[in-house]
């Protein structure tokens, strides 16, 4: 099923790890990246989002 | 050709004060050391850690922002790596303004 996120362009084009209110949301509850297919991103704003959350996990923000 | 970098460094919760004074000005004596100047810096206080790291289970948060050439970061890297009061760092490059506010700042852990 799609998810509806409400997160606006400009948002995700600034995205980075320190946004972790907005990675949550990309995340499910046992903290794993939600698929592309589900969340309905172009494949850049994925790669931008995936990298972030690689980075916060990193860091022990998310 | 300069670029603008950020770096977020976890520090060691329990730090005494001169401790904390101390690291803090040998990261300014090394900036000024190799000419860069910090652009913008944040104190994101102690937060929880989502998993411990060397049995540390809370860090203290300290973010800056700085204006440098591409040699420099490597530089960094090498003198927090040996930095045995600094838990972990992450060292990116940006492009947002230098003195743009994060949105960690006001946020509580």
């Amino acid at each position: 099923m799609k998810k509806n996120l409400n997160i606006s362009n400009k948002e995700l084009m600034k995205l980075d790890y320190k946004h972790t209110h907005i990675l949550k949301k990309f995340t499910n509850d046992n903290g794993k990246i939600i698929p592309q297919r589900v969340t309905n991103m172009s494949r850049s704003i994925h790669t931008k989002i995936t990298k972030a959350i690689k980075q916060a996990r990193f860091l022990s923000l998310i | 050709m300069t670029n603008i970098y950020e770096t977020t460094i976890i520090v060691k919760p329990d730090l005494a004060n001169d401790q904390l004074k101390s690291l803090n000005s040998s990261i300014d004596q090394f900036f000024s050391e190799n000419n860069v100047s910090i652009g913008y810096k944040e104190d994101w206080g102690i937060k929880n850690l989502k998993s411990a790291i060397s049995k540390y289970s809370k860090g203290s948060f300290k973010f800056m922002r700085f204006n440098s050439s591409s040699d420099f970061p490597k530089k960094l890297d090498g003198f927090l790596k040996f930095n045995t009061d600094c838990l972990r760092f992450l060292i990116t490059k940006t492009s947002n303004a230098l003195d743009e506010a994060t949105p960690q700042v006001n946020k509580d852990s």
